[in-house]
């Protein structure tokens, strides 16, 4: 079975960045890594802790480690659940590699 | 039972609110249980019913059926930041969830919370009668136009797959929203369940002002409309020149108005007092709704006009008032007029602009406000590049054009998209550039451009209604803060970011520094005007900005005071001027009502003379 990612996002306006004072590439560019994925048959979620605070309270680590090391731990990426990734987001290779580690 | 919806519109001051709580007293006293809301964040519900109501339903004191409600914007966006982040409270550190409170405080949250709150009386609910005292015109119709767009992003964002966030929420969490918005906007369009009621007065800037509404509420799909035209002047008051030719304007501008609309058009006098307390609202009630003058059965009179009886005379220009008009030291002089709608801040702004183009400055007049009739009275075309004035040397105006600024904010930011990213990706970009704080935000670019404008030694700020105008004006410090929230995540600063916020800087320590800006209030000496500029006053100076200079507006000159309906105003009036000496610490101007609107340079200029002198 393909593997499920979810993406926890520190807080913003929006997913693309485009809304705040100045669009944030690096989030514009996350989006086409995200539809690649998806077009690989990949199951992605994202959550803003701002608007779906009960998914990153879903997940026990994920508070446990934004109690140790406040926001800037975020992004959080997971793999079924499994954190592979903190502090950035992963590019579409790495988000691989971590399929295949599987 | 289905509960009747009303709604009561109008520019600011023509009196919808006296006319919505007269209407709310009729309904609860006929035995209907009603509730009235309002949605305005500058209300002045409470000293209408004179009672504190705040942001809960309050039943109305001596009046059995009667609630009321004040939507405070600050409240409902703290109860939506609340609800929002209830889950984390506790669970992660304190300075992260300061950080996450922070974020919410972006305009896109006040509106959004707001909003909501609003259309949650839209529904089912235990009133019969439930009557909205909404917000001036621009900011009403946006308020209305969201439910429409606002269900059109959440169908996108749960059907294009780009992970399902949108600018508003997650879809998911939407979809219980679209239902509620779509049940508002549903109600709204149903004829036997609301009524639109705008109120205006006999001029020309509110006869324009609600024929534009009107059809921006029919392009809405709704259509059930009636106007009340208020403050009119009772005839046996008009004894004297002066009063007889504002009179003959009065009857003229009804006549246009029968000529204009097709829709039902009630008349009300102009009182000589205020109208406070459920006595006086009850009697208004009864001519609303028992004893209505319908505009279809009054024939206006024709009257000549002829002079009107009036010599002016210009005080001498003092000292005080040079300084806080004109440069000092080489600094760009900025003056801001801000007040309730309908105290004449427009005219104010043009007369002061004039004023100082005359005094030899290189002057720009501009107005932020997204119904203005700036045009109107310089009987010019005005746009969003400044553009001289014909016969007025020194002045130039321009007006921030929202729905331009948006289209030319989208085009610079799909222009650098289009240059990196693919076809796809540019698509989903314009998606989430439709969202509502798009505009804002690049209303706000356009407010930032024309505040660090180095071109012009004056710059005049005929700005939007008070509670618009303070939030556009508190924006360079929201967004100052939500880019320290990038910098303090591991988003990290960019190059550009700090630009940006030196940009902010700048502005905001212009608006501190007294040698630099100017900030005025325009109202007239009634008590909700001046309640209004004391509350604005007083948020301002919460962000450091001093109120450098009042105008007391439309004072009647002794020499017209010539019968007791007069006489009685004209007491009024200089109760409220004792009273503005003893609150406003500012110098105080004061501009005597005119004969004739103020519409063309030539009244402009003698206005400018009659405020600050020759």
């Amino acid at each position: 079975m393909q593997p499920k990612f979810i993406i926890y996002d520190p807080p913003m306006c929006c997913s693309t960045g485009v809304c705040g004072p100045n669009p944030d590439q690096s989030l514009i560019k996350l989006q086409d890594t995200l539809a690649a994925l998806k077009k690989s048959g990949y199951e992605v979620e994202r959550y803003l802790i701002t608007q779906s605070p009960e998914k990153f309270k879903e997940n026990p680590e994920v508070i446990k480690l934004i109690q140790e090391q406040q926001l800037k731990v975020l992004p959080i990426t997971t793999m079924d659940g499994v954190i592979v990734k903190t502090g950035g987001y992963p590019a579409l290779e790495e988000f691989k590699k971590f399929a295949e580690s599987k | 039972m289905r509960t009747k919806f009303y709604f009561y519109s109008g520019k600011g001051g023509v009196g919808k609110t006296t006319m919505a709580a007269a209407s709310a007293i009729h309904f609860a006293a006929s035995g209907k249980k009603t509730l009235i809301i309002t949605t305005d964040p500058a209300s002045n519900l409470a000293d209408v019913f004179e009672q504190p109501i705040g942001h809960k339903v309050t039943s109305i004191k001596g009046i059995p059926n009667l609630y009321a409600m004040e939507l405070d914007p600050d409240i409902a966006t703290a109860e939506y930041k609340e609800r929002t982040l209830a889950p984390l409270r506790g669970l992660i550190p304190v300075e992260s969830f300061a950080v996450l409170e922070e974020q919410l405080n972006s305009p896109c949250t006040a509106e959004m919370a707001a909003f909501d709150r609003f259309t949650d009386f839209l529904g089912e609910s235990e009133y019969e009668v439930v009557i909205f005292d909404t917000a001036p015109t621009g900011h009403t119709l946006r308020l209305l136009e969201l439910p429409v767009e606002w269900s059109g992003v959440i169908e996108k964002a749960a059907n294009d797959g780009s992970g399902g966030q949108t600018c508003i929420g997650p879809a998911a969490a939407l979809a219980e929203s679209k239902a509620k918005f779509d049940r508002a906007i549903n109600a709204m369009r149903d004829p036997r369940q609301t009524v639109f009621v705008f109120v205006l007065r006999p001029e020309v800037t509110p006869i324009y002002e609600a024929k534009r509404s009107i059809a921006e509420l029919l392009k809405l799909k709704i259509t059930s409309q009636e106007l009340i035209v208020n403050s009119i002047y009772p005839k046996s008051a008009c004894d004297n020149p002066f009063m007889l030719r504002r009179f003959a304007k009065q009857q003229e501008f009804l006549q246009n108005i029968k000529d204009a609309f097709s829709i039902p058009i009630t008349l009300m006098e102009l009182e000589p007092g205020e109208i406070k307390g459920g006595k006086l609202l009850t009697i208004i009630g009864k001519k609303l709704y028992e004893k209505p003058i319908m505009l279809a059965d009054y024939t206006p009179e024709k009257i000549e006009i002829k002079g009107d009886g009036i010599t002016n005379k210009f005080p001498k220009t003092g000292k005080n008032i040079v300084s806080l008009l004109t440069p000092k030291n080489g600094n760009r002089r900025t003056i801001f007029f801000a007040g309730k709608g309908g105290v004449g801040k427009t005219s104010v702004s043009a007369a002061t602009a004039i004023w100082v183009a005359n005094q030899g400055y290189k002057t720009l007049l501009l107005t932020t406000d997204p119904a203005s009739h700036l045009g109107q009275i310089f009987e010019t075309e005005v746009t969003d590049k400044p553009t001289p004035i014909k016969d007025q040397p020194n002045l130039f105006v321009t007006r921030i054009d929202a729905q331009k600024a948006t289209r030319e904010y989208k085009e610079k930011i799909l222009a650098e998209a289009r240059r990196k990213f693919d076809q796809n990706r540019v698509m989903a970009i314009e998606e989430e550039l439709n969202s509502p704080c798009t505009e804002e935000m690049a209303t706000f670019e356009k407010f930032i451009e024309f505040a660090t404008l180095k071109d012009f030694q004056v710059v005049v700020f005929d700005t939007a209604p008070t509670g618009h105008t303070l939030r556009l004006l508190e924006l360079p410090v929201d967004w100052n803060k939500q880019l320290e929230i990038k910098t303090f995540t591991s988003t990290g600063e960019t190059e550009v970011d700090k630009i940006t916020k030196s940009r902010f800087k700048e502005v905001i320590d212009m608006m501190q520094d007294i040698e630099k800006t100017t900030f005025s209030f325009v109202m007239y000496p009634e008590s909700t005007p001046i309640e209004e500029a004391s509350r604005a006053m007083k948020e301002l100076l919460t962000i450091g900005v001093p109120t450098g200079l009042v105008v007391a507006n439309f004072i009647l000159p002794d020499s017209i005071v010539t019968n007791d309906y007069l006489k009685k105003r004209k007491a009024m009036q200089d109760k409220y001027l004792k009273e503005m000496d003893t609150r406003f610490t500012a110098p105080i101007v004061k501009l005597s009502l005119l004969p004739d609107d103020l519409i063309g340079k030539d009244k402009l200029e003698e206005a400018g003379y009659l405020l600050y002198g020759k």
